[in-house]
């Protein structure tokens, strides 16, 4: 892939009337993985809401390779959707059993629900928690949920280009850790860019080539 | 007299009279079709009301609250003036027919499917939506998961306005005209009855009545408190 992966300009967003988040530029490659770290309020899940198309922009433009571009109302078209997958800081408790949910991005890109089936198991075992794959999802707990979220993403592999992560690895305990650290490498490792909301510093450290740190809507080190 | 009529219309309802049973037919036969008409034409328009941002939205959604409260009376003059001979759907020869009762209370139930469930869906939570689209879903797919979701506070709505059309007395009147074994439903024939001083089948009505508006008042509520609880 020639060009970056995600180009972002001007970018200005409003939750309300408040003045949530304001960034000049951002571009990430293909491979690269930028961690998103700051305060509560800072910002974190409105940059990854904004990129995900699902906030209006007030001004400016981001643009997606293949997906084309996202700039005034929300939500983006679907073709620019596609072209990533976002987790969400606290995943909603859909119905259904975990296996299914997992299944979701896939057959909204219209993939059959047996091939779906097979590599949401897949996507499951990735993670660490096949054991679920019956387990209603409003019955798991925060962290299996969280974990639940992750696979959803993971079985859309080798696509998207763009993961958008909010918190991660909150309320993931030790035991899935290092499958949930494997899994982003591993995306990493077949060209996908991965941004990353955290406010665990460590784990910017272990994951991100680079880090971006918001404060009250604004960059306050400028990411390279 | 008033006991004497109650005893005597409860003795009636349970040894199965046709003149009570027949009304209670028309009653169920009529709303149920009614809903369904409202349901297929008033979800959608809810949900898109509930979830669509289109200028003048506001404005639509204040024009929907206003027909909620229309008056029954006022649906089965305006339906009279259209199914009479000399309206403009005279010759489709629908006044006094079930059909048109149907009709009637579909455009009763209309607006109150429309406005309940655009209500419903409003109240989600938004992450329902966030998580669908951020998945890739396209804007009618992420919808259908929304409305699946919500499903327990839209069959509460719809639970509500079938209570509503199966009670209302007015379109039925208008437009059935109280037809005995035709078009006399519950209501009409509570009314009708009550009006010549048959209070026997007044009361064995009004039973069957109050039974199924309690039914449908507590099936709303167990589903508004499913729906409360996700």
């Amino acid at each position: 892939m020639s060009g970056p992966l995600l180009e972002l300009q001007g970018l200005r967003v409003r939750r309300g009337a408040r003045l949530a988040l304001e960034l000049s530029a951002l571009q990430l490659q293909p491979g690269e993985a930028l961690a998103v770290v700051g305060e509560n309020g800072s910002g974190k899940s409105t940059l990854l809401l904004a990129v995900a198309g699902l906030l209006d922009l007030e001004a400016g433009e981001i643009r997606l390779a293949g997906g084309g571009a996202h700039c005034g109302r929300a939500p983006a078209p679907t073709a620019y959707r596609q072209a990533l997958a976002l987790a969400l800081q606290e995943p909603y408790p859909f119905a259904g059993p975990a296996l299914e949910l997992a299944t979701f991005g896939l057959r909204a890109r219209g993939v059959g629900r047996r091939d779906a089936r097979a590599r949401a198991r897949t996507a499951l075992a990735e993670l660490g928690i096949e054991g679920l794959a019956a387990r209603q999802a409003p019955s798991l707990s925060g962290g299996e949920r969280k974990l639940l979220s992750l696979a959803q993403l993971a079985a859309l592999a080798p696509a998207p280009g763009l993961l958008l992560l909010d918190e991660p690895t909150a309320g993931v305990d030790e035991a899935h850790l290092a499958a949930v650290e494997g899994w982003v490498r591993a995306a990493r490792g077949r060209g996908a860019g991965l941004m990353l909301a955290t406010h665990d510093h460590a784990l910017a450290a272990r994951l991100a080539d680079r880090t971006l740190e918001l404060r009250a809507g604004r960059a306050s080190t400028p990411a390279p | 007299m008033i006991l004497e009529g109650a005893g005597e219309g409860l003795a009636r309802l349970f040894a199965g009279d046709p003149e009570v049973w027949g009304a209670v037919q028309v009653s169920v036969g009529v709303s149920v079709a009614s809903l369904l008409l409202a349901a297929l034409l008033g979800l959608p328009l809810g949900l898109l009301l509930g979830q669509a941002r289109f200028r003048g939205k506001g404005a639509l959604r204040a024009v929907v609250h206003a027909l909620m409260a229309t008056p029954t009376v006022l649906i089965g003059l305006l339906g009279y003036a259209l199914l009479s001979r000399s309206g403009p759907l005279g010759g489709l020869g629908l006044l006094y027919t079930p059909t048109a009762m149907v009709l009637g209370q579909a455009a009763l139930a209309l607006p109150l499917v429309v406005g309940l469930s655009a209500a419903a869906v409003e109240k989600a939570d938004p992450r329902i939506a966030q998580a669908a689209l951020g998945l890739g879903a396209s804007r009618g797919r992420a919808l259908w998961v929304l409305s699946r979701e919500r499903s327990p506070a839209l069959w509460a709505a719809l639970a509500v306005v079938f209570g509503r059309v199966f009670s209302e007395v007015g379109i039925s009147f208008m437009l059935g005209g109280n037809i005995l074994g035709y078009t006399r439903n519950i209501a009409t024939g509570i009314a009708f009855e009550t009006g010549r001083g048959e209070f026997a089948l007044g009361v064995a009505l009004g039973a069957v009545l109050l039974l199924v508006a309690l039914g449908v008042n507590a099936l709303s509520a167990v589903l508004e408190a499913r729906a409360g609880e996700r």
